[in-house]
């Protein structure tokens, strides 16, 4: 599958067809997670309406692969219609939720839609460590149950941790417990900044000594060398777009405006007026496309290109676009020092 | 074979790009890129119509003799039926159900 899915994701990118699209459906969320990229009170929501209109215009655009989250998507009581509606206009759909609210009734509904996959946020294996990160008591525990149920329904399920410094001890021993829930698993290193352009959750990052100790296990090492590999060689990106945002993939956030990446927050337009396909083909979207290596100043030159994952966003975040991400900055010393380059 | 109704399994994604179908298996994660003649016989296949028929369709269409269009539609959709991407049926299916598989059909070969 990779090298026919890198096919369509090139053939997608030369078109400009959104083939992936990740829709959070609400702000709202029964957890508190420290690290949420989330603002705690965003503007308004999408209706039902303008989010069924929105997916049939994306599978008339050609989207594929459509991730749907939150906040907690379960809190919309329209979900299972949106998700209805989603498999008959015949996405791969994937869920992401903390399964809090999944009890067996849900499971078996959710079973019925033949999603691609449910994506579960679990954050160790011990429930003290898991509900200190979401501040919600018993999250971990409802968490855990709902893997068991989705998975004894047949369901394909992964478990989705992010490495901080409040579970920097857990990162081995979650993956084993994921897989001992008949889960997979994958694990990130980044702490998000928020889409409101806070970074004070990116304190609860890793810093460069822990994110070295942290890449001697070997599955995160794994994770982080793909993603290098997947940026290609330095040559190549120089005249390559820097990543998939805005070239075949996005970002709409609950309230409908439409974002190059989730890690990206310059907002396009709204995809409920004028539409998605005007948003996607705006001139700020086209700014976005046009980003090249060579745009980077700060990065020419480097010697850490093989084990950088550069992302833009983050970069802006920062405050300049074409700037550094001290974060990525971060990530590839650390990579430097325990991979052999891509 | 070729009087079977052919539909769309539910258990897989699917999307036309750029001329051709993309289509993912939801359950194996395996993906299959359809060329034009193969994207056609994947929309024809609502559970309603034959083999045979859209083997003439084929021949009207993309003016392929029609002997080579019975034989190819055949192969085509016995081949996608074997991957559970498509199912065969003695009677029309319930097109564009998602409980997936083979659940859909009824007597499937």
């Amino acid at each position: 599958m990779p090298q026919i899915l890198d096919e369509v994701c090139e053939k997608a990118a030369r078109q400009r067809i959104p083939l992936t699209v990740h829709l959070d459906l609400t702000w709202r969320c029964n957890a508190h997670c420290i690290h949420c990229y989330l603002p705690d009170h965003g503007a308004g929501e999408m209706t039902t309406a303008q989010v069924l209109r929105l997916i049939e215009e994306l599978a008339g655009a050609g989207t594929l692969f459509l991730l749907i989250s939150g906040g907690e998507a379960l809190l919309r009581p329209d979900l299972f219609e949106i998700l209805e509606r989603a498999r008959a206009l015949s996405f791969a759909v994937v869920l992401k939720t903390n399964g809090t609210l999944i009890d067996d009734h849900a499971a078996g509904r959710l079973a019925g839609l033949s999603l691609y996959r449910l994506d579960v946020s679990l954050y160790s294996h011990r429930a003290e460590v898991h509900d200190a990160i979401t501040r919600l008591p018993g999250s971990w525990q409802r968490s855990v149950r709902a893997i068991q149920r989705l998975t004894a329904a047949g369901l394909k399920v992964r478990v989705v941790n992010v490495l901080m410094k409040a579970n920097i001890g857990d990162a081995a021993a979650a993956h084993e417990f994921a897989r001992s829930l008949g889960a997979s698993y994958t694990l990130d290193p980044t702490v998000t900044p928020r889409l409101d352009g806070d970074r004070t959750v990116t304190n609860l990052g890793l810093d460069l000594d822990e994110l070295r100790s942290a890449l001697s296990d070997p599955f995160l090492a794994g994770v982080m060398r793909d993603l290098c590999e997947a940026h290609g060689l330095p040559q190549a990106v120089r005249d390559g777009p820097l990543c998939s945002a805005g070239h075949y993939s996005c970002y709409v956030s609950p309230s409908g405006e439409l974002f190059p990446c989730i890690q990206l927050p310059l907002s396009c337009g709204s995809v409920c007026e004028p539409g998605f396909k005007q948003a996607w083909g705006s001139q700020d979207m086209e700014a976005i496309r046009a980003l090249r290596l060579n745009d980077l100043r700060d990065c020419q030159g480097c010697a850490l290109l093989a084990t950088c994952t550069r992302c833009p966003g983050l970069a802006l975040m920062e405050g300049d676009l074409a700037g550094k991400s001290t974060l990525d900055c971060l990530k590839a010393t650390a990579l430097a020092t325990v991979i052999s380059p891509a | 074979m070729s009087s079977s109704y052919v539909g769309r399994s539910g258990a897989v994604a699917a999307r036309a790009i750029d001329g051709q179908t993309v289509i993912l298996q939801l359950a194996t994660s395996a993906l299959f890129t359809l060329n034009r003649v193969g994207s056609r016989i994947w929309e024809l296949a609502d559970g309603r119509t034959t083999v045979d028929q859209i083997a003439r369709r084929i021949h009207e269409e993309f003016e392929v003799e029609a002997p080579v269009a019975a034989l190819d539609a055949l192969e085509f959709v016995e081949r996608l039926a074997a991957q559970g991407v498509l199912l065969l049926s003695d009677a029309p299916l319930n097109p564009d159900r998602h409980s997936g598989g083979e659940a859909n059909a009824t007597n499937p070969r």
